[in-house]
């Protein structure tokens, strides 16, 4: 046997998994209620106790490898020059390695934008601005502005080069605690991220992890790899089933959908060229991971919100397909203020089964037309152009979703569908065929970590934990009981 | 002094060779009909480059019909452009303003 440990420590679960390399294979999971507000270690141990009888090894032997979301997660702002630009650049980049973006501040921060910074209380700041000998001005104003303020956090500077030191010197000598990095935006048409991506996972281990208390989990495990933050682990995931790795072909151009309460996120590892002939492509260069996060989209603190962008009458239709029993406006509005008021709630009958599908079918159709990109028509002296900014998405071969509406629905494939290009948009660049697959048994984070080192092992168990909508969950046991006993359980702590 | 830089000419080259001779104005002709597309982020580029001081002038064929100038200058001032010519106008009128632009009118 050859055993490895996956942890995730979320926002309301702790999860673990346990896997033999050797015969790559998951022997188990276990979640447990998250315990971050008080002591990580409690619903650690609880988690490890669950996996405990699937192997004689002690549980702290087990080389471990932990990604976490929990306190907050990763919580950065973001400051730049132009908003299309620097800010944009600085906001892919901090998204990109797992981030919370918490506030985006472009030109020169005003008192205002200053005081709400401060107030925001964030993890970390990316402070960018101007190309490599470009605009000098606005970074040194904004680098001044930052140290007048009491900051504790770590800052990053990833801007104009030649002012980057001096911005660096302004913050040191105001006790600020700074890290150098190259500029994010060296030319006004090249991003790099990089440097910045490999800063803020040092750091997230260095002062985060810290103060938030779970450093302290190396006491109870065996880590063998850096804690990374959890979205970060599900882009890794996504770049192996798109990539494969050497000697096996990936999956192709392959989506991420997380949707939650609260939030959802879409990841793409696509390099995302126009599809349609005779396109110009425009717009700051897009990255080949790239992951958005839409802060107004989740299925229950966010209910509300998903009703008012997609209108309460089509989320009432959308719920008719799915229920033989009829859905009207006011149906959909009592189960919002219910889901709201109870973001743990978990539909209690066929009809809001049906509600819970159709909200998550229209969260994730307006996710997805913000991550893909548009195609705009332009008419010019020498006639009309088409015009791409952004991501093609619509060769994308897999979307695999994952969360708990998607993992635990009765509509899987149903919400899943809002990734799909619709004929009454032709301008969005959604996918157009993809094939749909289901995380039904959480182990996306699992695959990322492990994918670091092990990535033929990764892709392999990915293969076997993504199940297409229509086929059984894969049989993993967890403490003697079958998978689903441990949703019911899930299901039981929610409720 | 007057760096030309020839024809069918990408925004990123304008503006590294305005830093380069330290331009005071950056002119564009845009002959070809795709103005619409490269100039519309043209006036942000120059900000992130640190040319925000610099005078941005466009002329050449930028109307499509049935579009009326002043919509079509609307549109291009929006992109950043300080003037923005129709066509058949004269060098001198460009040369004037730039002058008066830059402090030079006599």
């Amino acid at each position: 046997m050859n055993l490895a440990l996956a942890i995730d420590f979320g926002s309301t679960f702790t999860k673990g998994s346990l896997f033999d390399l050797a015969e790559r294979r998951v022997l188990g999971i276990a979640y447990e209620p998250s315990t971050v507000g008080t002591d990580v270690s409690i619903g650690l141990r609880a988690v490890l106790l669950g996996l405990s009888h699937l192997t004689a090894l002690p549980m702290s032997r087990i080389p471990a490898r932990v990604c976490s979301s929990a306190a907050g997660g990763l919580r950065v702002a973001v400051i730049g020059l132009v908003p299309s630009l620097s800010l944009e650049a600085a906001q892919r980049a901090a998204l990109g390695a797992g981030a919370k973006i918490i506030g985006a501040y472009g030109h020169k921060m005003s008192q205002a934008a200053l005081s709400a910074l401060e107030k925001s209380r964030p993890d970390l700041i990316l402070l960018a601005g101007g190309i490599d000998g470009g605009d000098e001005e606005t970074i040194l104003h904004n680098a001044r502005a930052l140290s007048r303020v009491q900051l504790r956090c770590p800052i990053i500077v990833a801007g104009n080069q030649f002012v980057a030191g001096d911005c660096a010197e302004i913050l040191l000598s105001a006790g600020c605690n700074v890290t150098l990095a190259a500029n994010i935006l060296p030319e006004i048409d090249r991003v790099e991220v990089q440097e910045v991506h490999h800063l803020i996972r040092e750091l997230f281990v260095k002062h985060i992890t810290q103060a938030k208390g779970i450093e302290r989990i190396s006491d109870e495990v065996n880590l063998v790899a850096p804690i990374i933050p959890t979205p970060a682990a599900v882009l890794r995931a996504c770049q192996l089933l798109a990539e494969g790795y050497p000697g096996q072909r990936g999956f192709g151009e392959v989506i991420i959908v997380d949707i939650g309460g609260a939030t959802t996120d879409i990841h793409s590892a696509t390099d995302g060229a126009p599809t349609r002939p005779g396109v110009l492509r425009r717009g700051l260069p897009e990255l080949f991971l790239k992951r958005t996060v839409e802060g107004d989209l989740g299925v229950r603190i966010n209910a509300a919100t998903i009703v008012e962008r997609s209108g309460v009458e089509t989320i009432a239709a959308l719920a008719r397909q799915l229920c033989s029993i009829p859905q009207t406006a006011a149906d959909v509005l009592a189960y919002v203020e219910r889901v709201s008021a109870d973001p743990n709630y978990v539909p209690d009958n066929e009809k809001e089964a049906a509600l819970d599908g159709a909200m998550a079918h229209s969260a994730i159709r307006i996710a997805i037309q913000r991550h893909a990109g548009f195609v705009k028509e332009v008419y010019t002296g020498a006639g009309l152009a088409q015009v791409q900014y952004g991501k093609d998405l619509g060769a994308v071969s897999t979307v695999v979703g994952v969360g708990g509406v998607i993992a635990y629905g009765n509509h899987a494939e149903f919400a899943l569908g809002g990734v799909v290009a619709d004929a009454g948009e032709p301008q969005s660049l959604a996918p157009e065929h993809p094939d749909i697959l289901i995380d039904r048994s959480y182990l996306l984070y699992a695959i990322g970590l492990l994918a670091e080192d092990q990535p033929e092992i990764a892709f392999n168990l990915a293969k076997q934990v993504l199940v297409s909508s229509s086929s059984m969950a894969p049989q993993i046991t967890a403490g003697g009981r079958e998978r689903n006993s441990i949703s019911a359980d899930m299901r039981a702590s929610r409720e | 002094m007057v760096v030309f830089l020839g024809a069918i000419v990408p925004p990123e080259e304008f503006i590294t060779a305005a830093k380069e001779s330290a331009a005071d104005a950056i002119l564009v002709s845009s002959m070809y009909g795709m103005g619409r597309i490269d100039c519309a982020d043209f006036g942000d580029k120059c900000a992130e480059a640190g040319l925000g001081h610099v005078k941005l002038y466009l002329g050449g064929i930028l109307v499509t019909d049935p579009e009326q100038w002043d919509e079509t200058e609307a549109l291009f001032k929006g992109y950043g452009f300080h003037r923005v010519y129709p066509p058949q106008t004269k060098p001198e009128t460009a040369i004037a303003d730039l002058k008066k632009d830059l402090g030079f009118a006599g």
